[in-house]
C-alpha cells in the first residue's frame, strides 16, 4: 500500500475552510415561525449592546442540529466533546471554523469523525440566521457539539 | 497484492500536515457559547467520480471499481453516493485540481477521485483520494498494486479506507460471509455449506448437499471454517479448510457434539458435547487435540462464544430454570449470569468491539435479535419477527447479520428464510442477495 502525498496542486485558498454555498435545510412550518420571530426581534428597538435572547439562542441552536449529521452508532461517542469557534460574516456566512482543543484529533479516529462531522455541520449550514444588528454579540461564537443526550 | 513502504519523504508530508493541524486550533474565548445537543442519523452525500485510466481497458476498470465503492459505502447506510449526472467537474479535470465550490454547489460533503493504471510488469495500480469538500483538505490518498482479476477486491479496500478515515469505525467490507444455503422442500430439505464476499459476489459451494451442514464458523484467518455436519445420522463438528477443500473430522468425543466456535487466535476450537441427558462446553486445543470439559452442571450448556480476547466465553444455560445468557473464564471459572429478561435467550456472540453481546430471545410467540452490555445493562432489541435468529458481527462490531423466516400459508407456500444485515443502531436492515434460501451466516475477519 501507497499512501499518497496531499496533491501537490491544491493551492493555499483551498486549504482555508470555505463558507458553503449549501441552502440552509428544508423548514418546517415551527421552524420558519422561530426564525421569523428572530428576524423580528432584531429590529431597531434593540440594540447592538444587547444580548441575544433565549429565543434567538434557540433559533442558532435549532439551526445546527438540523445540520449535524451524526455518526450515532460509534464508540465511546457519548462521552465526547467538540468544541468549535466559528467566525461569522455579518450576513451570518461561515468565514472560519476550528476545533478549539483538537488535541485528540490525529489520535483517536472516532474522536476525529465526531469532530469532522461537527465542523461540517458549520459549513453546510452556512450562511446562519441571526439577528442582524446584533453582529458584534454573535460574530465569535463557539458551539459545543455534545452527543450524550442524544443517545440516551 | 503488495504492501510498500513509506518513504521519508511521505512520513516527512504526514508530520507536517500534522503540524499545521495543531496550530491550526485556537484557545478558547468568552465568546457566545451554545450546546447542540441534537443532531440526524442521515447517511453523508459523497461524490465518488469514476476512476479514470487511459487505456478503453483501464477506464471500464475503473468504472467497475467506482460502481462497487459505491455500492458498498450506500450499503453501510451511513453514506449516500450523489447521482453521476448531478455531478458538474469531470472525472478528468478531477485529476488537474479539485473544484470544490463545483462539489459544494452539489451538497457532496466527501469526494472522492481515482485512477488506474496498467504497470510494465502488468499489475493493475488502483489509486484514490478521499477530499474534504468544505476545507479542501485531502483527508485521504493512497495506491495498491494487483492482479488485473483482483480490482474487485481492490474496490472493497479503498471503500473500507473511505469508510475508516469518515466514520472513525475500521472497515468490513473486504470480508466474506459463509452460511447455509438451503433448497428443496421441508420434509427434504437440502442444506450445503456456501461462501460470498459480503456484497453477494463471487458465490460459490463448498459442499454437495448430500449430508446436512449447520452452523459454519471462520476461523480467525477466515481460511478455515468449523461446522456440524451430520455423518450416519449422528451430528457432529468438522473442520473444513477452504483453500485445500479438505474436512476433517473435530474429535473423537463419545457423544453428539455441536456448536463450535474457534477462539480468537485460531488454536482453540469451543464447542458443546451432549450426553446422558445433559450438555456440556468443552474446549479442543487444535494443535494437540486435546480436549477439556468448561461446564459441568446438570443442565444444557450451549452456544458457547468467546470474547475477542480470549479471556472470557459467553454462552446459553437453563441451569435457572429457564435459557438465559451467562458469562465464564475461558478456564470454565466464574460463571455468571448476565440476561434477566423475560422468556428465552440463546446463541450469544461477543462483538469484536468488545462492549457488547448479540443475541437471539424468543418471548411471547417472537423472536428477537438484540444486543446488552457484557454486564447485561442496556439490554435493546434491534429486530423482531416471526422468527429471527443467529446474529453474527461484522468484524468491526458496527453491522449484525442474521437469518430471517418469514411464514408461507398453511402448506408452506411462500416461505422464505433469507439473511439480512443491520447496523447497531437498529437502522438500515437490509436483505442479503443469496441465490437459494439461506441460514445460519458467518462473518469473516477481513480478509488477510
Amino acid at each position: 500500500m501507497e499512501k499518497l502525498a496531499p496533491a501537490p496542486k491544491t493551492t493555499d485558498a483551498d486549504k482555508k475552510a470555505k463558507p458553503s454555498k449549501t441552502p440552509p435545510p428544508s423548514t418546517d412550518q415551527d421552524f420558519a415561525k422561530t426564525i421569523a420571530g428572530l428576524t423580528a426581534s432584531s429590529s431597531s428597538e434593540y440594540s447592538s449592546e444587547q444580548p441575544l435572547t433565549m429565543s434567538e439562542i434557540d433559533a442558532i441552536r435549532t439551526q445546527i442540529q438540523r445540520c449535524w449529521n451524526f455518526n450515532a452508532g460509534g464508540r465511546n461517542v457519548e462521552k465526547m466533546v467538540a468544541r468549535v469557534h466559528v467566525s461569522l460574516a455579518p450576513d451570518g456566512r461561515v468565514v472560519d471554523a476550528r476545533l478549539v482543543e483538537d488535541s485528540h484529533w490525529s489520535g483517536d479516529s472516532f474522536y476525529r469523525s465526531m469532530a469532522d462531522s461537527a465542523l461540517r455541520a458549520v459549513h453546510v449550514c452556512s450562511p446562519i440566521k441571526v439577528p442582524p444588528t446584533k453582529y458584534e454579540r454573535w460574530k465569535e461564537v463557539n458551539l459545543n457539539f455534545d452527543p450524550k443526550d442524544l443517545l440516551r | 497484492m503488495y504492501v510498500l513502504s513509506w518513504s521519508q519523504r511521505q512520513i516527512f508530508a504526514v508530520l507536517a500536515v500534522v503540524g499545521a493541524l495543531l496550530a491550526m486550533s485556537v484557545p478558547a474565548r468568552a465568546d457566545l457559547n451554545i450546546d447542540i445537543t441534537q443532531g440526524q442519523a442521515n447517511p453523508m452525500p459523497i461524490a465518488i467520480t469514476d476512476f479514470t485510466g487511459a487505456t478503453d481497458q483501464e477506464s471500464y476498470t475503473g468504472r467497475d471499481i467506482t460502481k462497487v465503492i459505491s455500492a458498498d459505502l450506500e450499503r453501510s447506510g451511513l453514506f449516500k453516493p450523489i447521482d453521476h449526472r448531478a455531478f458538474i467537474q469531470t472525472s478528468e479535470s478531477l485529476q488537474v485540481q479539485p473544484r470544490f465550490a463545483d462539489w459544494q454547489v452539489i451538497n457532496a460533503q466527501a469526494l472522492v477521485q481515482g485512477r488506474t493504471t496498467t504497470q510494465p510488469d502488468g499489475r493493475l495500480r488502483v489509486e484514490f483520494r478521499l477530499w474534504d469538500v468544505f476545507s479542501g483538505q485531502q483527508m485521504r490518498g493512497q495506491a495498491y498494486f494487483t492482479q488485473p482479476e483482483n480490482w474487485r477486491r481492490v474496490a472493497h479496500i479503498v471503500a473500507d479506507a473511505i469508510y475508516s478515515r469518515i466514520t472513525g469505525e475500521d472497515g468490513y467490507f473486504d470480508t466474506r460471509i459463509v452460511y447455509i444455503s438451503e433448497s428443496g422442500p421441508a420434509i427434504k430439505r437440502v442444506k450445503r455449506l456456501a461462501i460470498m464476499d459480503q456484497d453477494g459476489e463471487n458465490h460459490r459451494f463448498l459442499t454437495d448437499g448430500a449430508t446436512l451442514v449447520l452452523t459454519p464458523r471462520f476461523s480467525p484467518t477466515a481460511q478455515e471454517i468449523t461446522y456440524l455436519s451430520y455423518f450416519r445420522g449422528v451430528p457432529r463438528v468438522y473442520l473444513f479448510n477452504i483453500e485445500t477443500g479438505r474436512q476433517e473430522l473435530l474429535g473423537d468425543f463419545p457423544g453428539m457434539t455441536f456448536a463450535p466456535r474457534f477462539s480468537p487466535d485460531g488454536n482453540k476450537v469451543v464447542l458443546s458435547m451432549a450426553r446422558e441427558g445433559h450438555t456440556d462446553i468443552y474446549e479442543m486445543d487444535l494443535r494437540t487435540r486435546k480436549t477439556k470439559r468448561l461446564t459441568d452442571f446438570p443442565a444444557i450448556n450451549t452456544s458457547p462464544a468467546y470474547s475477542p480476547d480470549g479471556t472470557q466465553i459467553t454462552f446459553n444455560s437453563d441451569r435457572g430454570g429457564t435459557q438465559q445468557l451467562y458469562i465464564m473464564g475461558a478456564d470454565g471459572s466464574n460463571v455468571r449470569r448476565i440476561s434477566f429478561g423475560e422468556g428465552r435467550y440463546a446463541t450469544p456472540v461477543w462483538s469484536p468491539r468488545g462492549d457488547l453481546i448479540a443475541f437471539t430471545r424468543f418471548h411471547g410467540g417472537k423472536f428477537f435479535i438484540g444486543v446488552m452490555h457484557t454486564d447485561g445493562s442496556g439490554e435493546r432489541t434491534l429486530t423482531e419477527g416471526y422468527l429471527v435468529e443467529g446474529p453474527t458481527w461484522a468484524p468491526n462490531g458496527r453491522v449484525l447479520m442474521y437469518f430471517r423466516q418469514s411464514p408461507g400459508d398453511h402448506r408452506g407456500r411462500g416461505e422464505s428464510t433469507r439473511l439480512y444485515s443491520i447496523d447497531l443502531t437498529g437502522y438500515n436492515e437490509r436483505l442479503v442477495v443469496t441465490p437459494r434460501d439461506a441460514s445460519d451466516p458467518a462473518w469473516s475477519s477481513l480478509i488477510p
